[in-house]
């Protein structure tokens, strides 16, 4: 299945496209967690991760077409 | 004193007398400072009642017994007045450097009162203070006013100043310190200019005394390094690219709001979002004093018709000026954005402004013929001259400089203005941030996101995530939040640093490195629990003052838009405001009366009787 990813701030550098939103194929059934290690962020590396503009647990399997906005927490605006 | 200087400045504009006042330690130790000052004085010396820009007004300029020290982002102090934007209390708060060097002068706060019968300025060079005349600055910019004011007193003086917007009284005119730091919020900047003060300019070469500096210093090297671990692999976002890093939070949760909050995502995010910024415009991030985070942004806009240079924009400008507006020229933002910083504005009120009359005239209900041009969605240059127009009150921008509500009123449809209590919204919307909702209607100031900002844990991730659609949870957190800021504010730091590496990292933030810092700084022997009762107690106190000024429990609300239609689309769709639902039990939580009341029982708890 192909989901969309999109990284911010310096988890950009693991995002396969850099900037810009990357369509990824990925193994039916791949969770969330499962997807940020196949990226190859590190475990000390915290992000927050949308779903569809929704926050979903790690262990929430991705459905084709998903959309994955990652970025950093971020300190205020 | 340790921490505290133990010093008060009294300001007499009316008889030109300025009087140094003991700070009572009673006084020191139940309200901290900064923001805990500020509610404390104004309600023992400011009738609530009393018109916002006449004599009996007075303008409350307090720091933290942190300010100043080496404490992480120990730069901070709050002006607190009455608002002429909302008839309400402001209180208003900023770092940069002046408050850092108000605090090293000597005093722990400025109160100033009466009104000049010409334009002053004031000069406080350590522990000497006075009035000098000010005709000649009146009518600069800012940055004029900085420049010569450094150059009548010292070089490396530290100023606070109003522009033409505070002069000419426009009701959400800034006091900018440093620059371009803005105490920004609901007029601060106005009342100094119906005092006809000018501005401060402060030279102060002394350091705060601590009480245990072996305590603060560990306390010091234990946060500093929390914050040095996190950061090694987790580069701060907003050091990288500046607070407008925060539109990915809103616009991905859908709730960036976008032509007068019609909807909350805008579809020239990418062309305005924080690495835009960067890679378009960013000289290079600034630090306000003793900060290890840096968001601030000095940039340039090299070439076209909005060229310039200066400081910003921040989050809450880029979604002022940018997505509300329908604004997705970065360059034009940036240059209204600096006329604002120049001419004394909130950035965020003139957005919340701009964004009305753009809304008035889309409906037919504002002629062009009144608003001297045609107001399109996303005309970025009708932007820039609005901004212009309105710091000067030339033309159109005389309407504009009384802020959305009385815009909207005068043209037949105060629904349009997107605030609470009078006071425009920041940067988020709370169909998709139901806590933010709450924030925002009972915010002793009015729509600010700033007292107790639930934005952090909807949307961001700090210092962990809660689910931004769930609205049963929330009156307690919020509470809870709103307590923690108001002791942020007290003590003299920024909630940037404090929110993530000051507090226990869970979601009810209990203020445990603040207490570390205080009482290594004044050697008050806190607790958490006496901290947090004090900010409960600065959080009441401010409540009490805007029940006295004549607000209730049906001013604490939001517009129709908010409650009633539903988002249009988005990650948010189909969701409105339950602010009913969560007022109720956030009353009962802060033990106040089904009319929003503090009982009896609550005021003697915190000793407000």
């Amino acid at each position: 299945m192909e989901v969309w990813i999109q990284a911010f701030a310096n988890l950009k550098a693991y995002a396969p496209g850099g900037a810009g939103e990357t369509l990824l194929s990925v193994p039916e059934g791949t969770t969330l967690q499962e997807l940020l290690e196949r990226l190859g962020i590190p475990p000390t590396v915290e992000v927050v991760a949308l779903v569809n503009g929704k926050r979903a647990a790690a262990q929430t399997p991705l459905a084709s077409g998903d959309r994955l906005t990652l970025f950093p927490p971020m300190e205020g605006g | 004193m340790y921490g505290w200087c133990g010093k008060i400045l009294r300001v007499d504009l009316t008889h030109g007398r300025i009087t140094p006042e003991a700070l009572d330690p009673g006084t020191a130790r139940d309200w901290i400072g900064g923001r805990g000052f500020g509610i404390h004085f104004l309600r023992k010396e400011v009738p609530p009642g009393c018109d916002p820009f006449g004599p009996q007004n007075k303008v409350v300029m307090a720091t933290g017994p942190l300010t100043g020290t080496a404490a992480p982002t120990g730069a901070r102090y709050v002006v607190t007045t009455r608002s002429p934007l909302t008839g309400a209390i402001t209180c208003s708060n900023s770092g940069g450097y002046f408050p850092a060097e108000l605090k090293k002068s000597g005093w722990d706060a400025l109160i100033v009162e009466g009104v000049s019968p010409e334009p002053v300025y004031l000069w406080i060079d350590g522990e000497r203070a006075e009035l000098r005349p000010a005709a000649h600055l009146w009518g600069k910019t800012t940055h004029e006013t900085d420049d010569l004011l450094r150059a009548e007193t010292h070089a490396e003086a530290r100023t606070a100043v109003i522009g033409p917007a505070g002069e000419r009284r426009v009701r959400f005119a800034a006091i900018m310190n440093d620059r371009d730091r803005a105490a920004g919020r609901a007029g601060v900047g106005a009342v100094l200019g119906a005092k006809n003060l000018k501005g401060i300019a402060v030279r102060g070469e002394g350091e705060v005394a601590l009480a245990d500096p072996a305590a603060f210093k560990a306390a010091n090297a234990k946060y500093r390094g929390r914050f040095k671990e996190k950061t090694r692999d987790n580069p701060p976002p907003l050091r990288l690219h500046g607070t407008a890093i925060t539109v990915v939070g809103t616009q991905s949760h859908g709730v960036f709001p976008t032509r007068n909050f019609r909807e909350g995502q805008f579809e020239g995010w990418e062309a305005i979002y924080g690495e835009t910024l960067s890679r378009r415009f960013l000289v290079r991030p600034k630090a306000c004093f003793s900060c290890p985070i840096a968001c601030g942004r000095v940039t340039r806009v090299p070439e076209g018709p909005f060229q310039g240079e200066g400081e910003g924009p921040e989050y809450e400008t880029v979604y002022a000026l940018g997505s509300n507006c329908g604004v997705d020229d970065l360059a034009a933002l940036t240059r209204a954005n600096y006329l604002c910083n120049e001419l004394g504005l909130d950035t965020i009120s003139m957005g919340g402004a701009i964004a009305c009359a753009m809304e008035l005239f889309e409906r037919g209900l504002l002629p062009e013929a009144e608003a001297g041009m045609p107001l399109r969605w996303g005309d970025g240059a009708a932007l820039v001259e609005l901004t212009r127009r309105t710091g000067l009150r030339e033309g159109f921008g005389d309407r504009l400089a009384e802020g959305s509500l009385r815009l909207a009123a005068r043209y037949g449809a105060p629904e349009l203005a997107m605030v609470a209590k009078g006071l425009d919204f920041a940067g988020y919307d709370p169909r998709g941030e139901q806590g933010m909702g709450l924030a925002y209607a009972t915010s002793p100031i009015g729509g600010s996101h700033m007292r107790g900002d639930p934005a952090y844990f909807e949307l961001l991730g700090v210092p962990v995530a809660a689910d931004p659609h769930s609205w049963e949870d929330k009156p307690p957190l919020i509470a809870k939040w709103q307590d923690v800021f108001c002791v942020i504010d007290a003590a003299g730091l920024c909630v940037f640093f404090s929110v993530r590496y000051l507090v226990e990292p869970d979601l009810w933030i209990r203020p445990v490195g603040i207490t570390e810092l205080l009482n290594g700084a004044t050697g008050a022997g806190y607790s958490p629990e006496e901290v947090e009762r004090i900010g409960e107690r600065i959080f009441n106190a401010e409540r009490l003052y805007l029940l006295a000024s004549g607000f209730s429990a049906k001013d604490d609300t939001l517009p129709p838009r908010i409650l009633r239609e539903p988002m249009p689309s988005g990650p948010a769709k189909g969701m409105v405001c339950r602010l009913e639902e969560m007022l109720g039990p956030y009353y009962r939580v802060r033990g106040w009366s089904p009319e929003g009341v503090p009982t009896r029982e609550t005021l003697a708890s915190l000793g407000l009787l």
